[in-house]
């Protein structure tokens, strides 16, 4: 028989137990979760069941149906377009497309509330012929998701329509099959491993939205557990939504893996050949530049134009002092958790390659878990141990020596960072991986068969050839923890502030106009990565 | 020198083995050649060597001393193999000097050891280039100056020459045996190629689905082989039908081969019969002549065509290689 372990001993090294140390720090808030699901709900919990709760899935369903409806109409079709039409400005528009991602959704919220509202610039334009429409509402939130989230799905399909549908219409075309039909009957059910890609990422980030949500009015799951912590200051009970929460996600992973092993999506062809683009006619472009100029107008000009209005006409005030030392705090710590988690990151894919139990490898996968579960998941998961920790510490320091002393690790930045890199460590790991993967297996080991330790295999010939994929990893967490508000909201030390919880404490305390500048500062930083991630796809 | 016992290898969960009881025994100063077809073990009975994968089963010993075992694991970079890889393997971001120099431990004359093998492999004067400035040859030889330089105790060369053209590849071959000959270091070269193993090696591993099946100097190997399977591995083979056993007048019960270079027509020979000519085809330096024997085809060469519909198929009992049928 197959002894598995056999070996445990002989294939155990350090980098065994530093694996499982990095999988088990990031792993821990997860558990935690997990573990405090045990001791039941808090005492609301059945007020909470009984009156609120059928409206946070009624409107978190409603708002994964309406997303997913106009995610995919925006994200499919403005794709296809410009993977098979040539039209003037199609190269400006491929990269347009994806620049709505640029702009935190509570940002883009904040805008259509300005547009819709009353002596908004829709009034002004239309001189008040329109009928009121009332943003503030789900159909707006939907909107708003949708505007600012497509990308995801476009960004998925072009990348399919681009590198594989050349040959297959190739081959459709010599069996005599018509484009409409090749592209209902084969492109877009090839297609749709990768679409579905795309709208789950989507749909993560509809879940674990607040800031929108918040704004606008409407009750979700995240803005329940916002409530349970801070208004009921019931854990408990924000433990037992959040798990709820979890569910839903680990059911839309499980459906996408379902689908995807349904059927072989393998396409047997090892030779990409680029789709050839049409020249549309005259009607056709009409439609053509009205799938483009939709989603980019409403996605990112309208929202732009708002902000930079609002922006002139507050920056007297807002501009001071203050503002420059929160930029400057928010740049601070988005820089030192990128770097810390891109640190985790490689850490955690080099000491599992290192480490010779097999077996581990399955757990490595753990490490990237964060980024499926909401940053209001995440940051109750980190407080919770973390502040176990404190209580621990304290009450050692007052036995053992007498000392009295306040929390160690809680109020410092230390959790936030620590939170983010939970939350943000798919986002290094993927993409760094993946340039790991691309350097030559057999080039780290003739440098290990001439003598030299790992760690000066990887210092001298494997990091050379991965910084570039490293710095990409940097800039992408970067940008992350600049947009992200609902973690920080929860985990933020008191003196420290950052873009995006000043934006939205001014679009809270009715100061809408002022949420413009750091709003801006927030799409500056976030449309540098964008085209570099276009880059990428186009190489 | 090397010493190999009882290893396996499976890759999933032992299912199926990539390697199964493979034992074998090598001398220090000798070449040798790890032949088989492709899924026969062969990468993965190298990596176990230099330690770059860990068997399920079995003990390596270089120089006496255990290497890998049940509880024993030496990392690669203590072993003191050297492995030239299939794709060469060069760190392109470094120069051809810093690649070789990069193996060459600290209390050695490091310049003068560079300077040493480059000479060795005719590249005295790329010390600057850069790997993609280099012919595939050249990048070869860079390779194999990188792997010499630390002056390892073993050297596997693993498909060296299945990326090079005809020309390239028999001047290569030679001039890295006789480079690795210099250095007195024990040689393992792994390829597909039987051409290449006879140019080579003092000795041939033959690997077949996971299994060693025999090992031994090349010309046992040719004249000896173990099974049908090795012996059509070092050229074409006909095993005779019964029938065309018994037109040749051979009354063994057991599988009787002969080289196809070991056919000879309208010549008197041992054993010889007359068959009818199906074709004749022009194929460069001979000419294939295709005849029918009994119910079999057989294509001998020769080196002229021959006029009549019918001529004599011989060969010489010394040329039969007779297998029993337990030998497969």
């Amino acid at each position: 028989m197959f002894t598995y372990f056999k070996h445990i001993k002989r294939d155990t090294n350090i980098w065994s137990a530093l694996t499982l140390t990095i999988v088990g720090f990031i792993a821990l808030p997860i558990l935690t979760i997990a573990i405090k699901l045990c001791n039941g709900p808090g005492e609301s919990w059945k007020h909470l069941t009984n009156t609120v709760l059928s409206d946070y899935i009624t409107n978190s369903l409603l708002l994964i149906a309406g997303t997913t409806v106009l995610t995919l109409l925006f994200g499919i079709s403005s794709a296809w377009v410009v993977s098979r039409y040539e039209f003037r400005f199609r190269k400006q528009f491929e990269w347009l497309l994806i620049l709505p991602l640029a702009i935190p959704s509570y940002i883009i919220a904040y805008s259509y509330a300005g547009i819709f509202d009353y002596g908004g610039i829709l009034e002004k334009i239309t001189f008040g012929v329109l009928p009121k429409f009332d943003v503030m509402s789900i159909t707006g939130l939907i909107w708003v998701l949708s505007i600012s989230l497509y990308p995801y799905v476009y960004v998925a399909a072009r990348t399919f329509f681009l590198n594989q549908s050349g040959r297959l219409f190739e081959a459709s075309k010599v069996l005599g099959v018509g484009e409409f039909k090749a592209l209902k009957k084969l492109i877009l059910p090839l297609a749709r491993p990768a679409i579905i890609g795309g709208l789950v990422l989507v749909l993560m980030e509809v879940l674990n939205d607040y800031g929108a949500a918040k704004y606008y009015g409407v009750s979700t799951f995240t803005t329940g557990i916002f409530r349970a912590w801070f208004s009921l200051e019931e854990p408990e009970t924000a433990i037992y939504l959040s798990a709820l929460l979890v569910a839903v996600i680990f059911i839309l992973l499980g459906l996408e893996r379902w689908q995807r092993n349904k059927i072989s999506y393998a396409i047997n062809s090892k030779t990409q050949v680029p789709l050839k683009r049409l020249i549309p006619s005259t009607q056709h472009k009409i439609v053509i530049y009205s799938i483009v100029g939709v989603p980019v107008f409403f996605g990112f000009i309208i929202p732009l134009i708002q902000l930079i209005y609002w922006a002139v006409l507050t920056y007297e005030t807002v501009l001071n002092d203050g503002f420059f030392s929160i930029a400057i705090q928010s740049f601070t710590i988005s820089v030192l958790s990128a770097i810390v988690t891109v640190l985790f990151a490689l850490a955690l894919i080099y000491f599992t390659k290192w480490n010779r139990l097999r077996v581990l490898d399955y757990f490595t996968k753990i490490g990237v878990l964060g980024y499926a579960i909401p940053g209001a998941v995440i940051a109750i998961g980190v407080l919770i141990p973390t502040l176990g920790f404190d209580k621990w510490l304290i009450s050692f320091m007052s036995d053992n020596f007498q000392e009295k002393i306040g929390f160690f690790i809680n109020g410092t930045i230390f959790v936030l960072v620590y939170a983010y890199t939970v939350r943000f460590m798919a986002v290094a790991y993927n993409p760094i991986e993946a340039v790991c993967l691309k350097v030559n297996k057999s080039v780290s080991e003739s440098s290990k068969l001439l003598g030299n330790t790992i760690l000066k295999t990887f210092f001298k010939i494997e990091f050379p050839l991965i910084k570039t994929g490293v710095f990409g990893g940097i800039v992408l967490v970067f940008v992350d923890v600049m947009k992200e508000l609902p973690l920080t909201l929860i985990l933020k030390p008191y003196q420290v502030q950052t873009l995006a919880v000043k934006a939205y404490e001014y679009a809270s305390d009715e100061q809408i106009m002022e949420a413009a500048l750091p709003s801006l500062l927030i799409i500056v930083t976030g449309v540098l990565p964008v085209i570099l991630l276009n880059k990428l796809i186009n190489r | 020198m090397l010493t190999v016992n009882n290893i396996s290898k499976s890759f999933d969960k032992g299912r199926s083995y990539a390697l199964k009881n493979i034992s074998f025994s090598l001398d220090k100063g000798k070449s040798y050649s790890i032949v088989g077809e492709s899924g026969s073990g062969k990468t993965t009975l190298i990596r176990l060597l230099c330690g770059l994968e860990t068997p399920d089963e079995g003990i390596i010993s270089v120089q006496e001393q255990i290497v890998t075992s049940d509880a024993i694991f030496i990392a690669p970079e203590k072993r003191k193999i050297g492995l030239v890889f299939q794709d060469y393997a060069l760190f392109s971001h470094l120069s051809v000097y810093e690649n070789v120099v990069y193996g060459i431990s600290k209390n050695k004359d490091k310049k003068l050891r560079v300077a040493d093998v480059l000479k060795l492999v005719g590249l005295t004067g790329f010390e600057k280039r850069y790997p993609h400035e280099l012919s595939g040859g050249q990048q070869q030889r860079v390779a194999l100056a990188r792997a010499i330089a630390p002056a390892p105790e073993i050297l596997i060369l693993d498909e060296p020459f299945s990326n090079l053209d005809a020309s390239l590849r028999t001047q290569l071959r030679n001039e890295i045996f006789e480079i690795i000959k210099q250095t007195n270091t024990t040689a393992i070269f792994v390829t597909h190629d039987t051409d290449d193993a006879l140019a080579v090696s003092d000795e041939i591993l033959v690997l077949h689905k996971g299994k060693l099946i025999q090992k031994n100097a090349a010309e046992i190997l040719y004249r000896n082989p173990k099974n049908t399977y090795i012996a059509g591995l070092f050229g074409n083979v006909f095993t005779l039908e019964t029938n065309t056993k018994k037109e040749f007048g051979i009354d063994h019960t057991s599988t009787v081969c002969v080289r196809q270079e070991h056919l000879k027509l309208n010549t008197i020979a041992d054993y010889q019969t007359n068959v009818k000519i199906l074709q004749q085809k022009f194929i460069g330096t001979h000419y294939a002549i295709v005849l029918q024997v009994g119910n079999q085809k057989i294509t001998v060469l020769h080196h002229t065509t021959i006029e009549e519909n019918t001529c004599k198929l011989s060969f010489n009992k010394a040329s039969i290689l007779s297998f029993n049928k337990n030998n497969k």
